[in-house]
């Protein structure tokens, strides 16, 4: 089911989100939901669980089709994430559905490898790199309740308007 | 409501931008936009404030003309302009720096201004000894065009003018 998107000034944003431990039925919704909404959405690339509202570590992420990735791992949740490894520097630009009116230069780790739940409740493990690392890290963002201005170097020189489409 | 800019330029001292958003908070004005700096001595502002209705340039002129005074500031007051740029292309940053000579602004200004593209924010300042001049410009770009069209150009006239120019574009993608 597509659901309402939650946009900053929402506090919901700005709050850490709960573990999930053994993924049960209503999460198993929640992972429907979150890709429902995710592709409601034109060229977006991923989403995490207090973008709609719910507060549990769950995100979901498909770089597929996305030109700045080669090769895509087929879309995935990840449950209860955490990074274990991380390497490298690079800023980025990123623009992000809860704050749809700008974009900004964020700085990320290029490599990185995650330990994560996935929706049958195994731990598994992902590593990669460039863009789906991006995107990955930023969802983790989400579920601490930390939003792409938070990650700015400078808000007078790292932020921009968004042109309206 | 309806929205009115404001700059104001002087020498620089402590205490101009709480003095003017002050005397426009008492008016019931709304701060818009607001960008302000020092560049070397001089402070300079540019506020664009929403106020009600009722309230005319001329009176908005009369709450600052006393704090323009207190610190020696010039000062313009105008309605403020609501319509878009013309250009609704994408956006990006052009980042340029090199040794300083008279003219990089101007050229890549000219360059940009022949394509169309509409700058949105610039700045420049001369840093260092030997002196480099860095210069950032975010510009929208026509509806259409190729941004790696306006790539190869810039970095032709980057080539030409002896500096490093950098093209970064906007994000498309939401996370
Ligand atoms: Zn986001």
């Amino acid at each position: 089911m597509v659901r309402d998107v939650v946009r900053y000034p929402d506090r919901r944003l700005k709050t850490p989100a709960a573990s999930i431990g053994t993924p049960g039925p209503a999460d198993l919704r929640l992972a429907e939901d979150l890709r429902d909404t995710a592709q409601s959405y034109p060229r977006t690339v991923g989403i995490a669980a207090p973008q709609i509202g719910a507060m549990w570590r769950m995100a979901y992420v498909d770089c597929g089709q996305h030109k700045k990735v080669a090769d895509p791992h087929p879309p995935f949740w990840l449950i209860d994430p955490e990074v274990t490894s991380a390497d490298g520097q690079e800023v980025g630009r990123e623009g992000c559905l809860s704050l749809p009116e700008i974009t900004a230069n964020v700085r990320r780790a290029t490599e990185i490898t995650v330990d994560y739940t996935d929706l049958q409740g195994e731990r598994k493990q992902i590593t990669t790199a460039g863009f789906e690392a991006r995107v990955i890290l930023h969802e983790i963002d989400h579920l601490d309740g930390v939003l792409i201005l938070d990650r700015v170097s400078s808000l007078l020189l790292d932020v921009f308007p968004r042109k309206r489409r | 409501m309806r929205e009115i800019a404001i700059t104001a330029v002087g020498a620089d001292r402590p205490g101009i931008v709480s003095a003017i958003t002050g005397a426009l908070l008492e008016m019931g004005g709304n701060l818009a936009d607001v960008r302000a700096a020092l560049l070397r001595g001089s402070f300079a502002i540019v506020l664009v404030v929403s106020v009600p209705d009722d309230v005319s340039e001329d009176s908005v002129k009369d709450v600052l003309d006393p704090v323009a005074e207190e610190f020696g500031l010039g000062l313009w007051i105008g309605g403020a302009d609501e319509a878009g740029n013309g250009a609704d292309g994408e956006s990006c940053v052009i980042s340029v720096y090199g040794a300083d000579r008279p003219g990089i602004v101007n050229a890549f200004s000219r360059l940009l201004s022949e394509q169309a593209a509409n700058i949105v924010d610039l700045s420049s300042r001369v840093v260092g000894d030997p002196p480099i001049y860095v210069l950032g410009i975010a510009a929208t770009m026509p509806a259409g065009m190729d941004p790696e069209a306006l790539r190869q150009k810039l970095s032709k006239l980057a080539e030409a003018t002896g500096v490093e120019c950098s093209l970064s574009l906007d994000a498309d993608e939401i996370i």
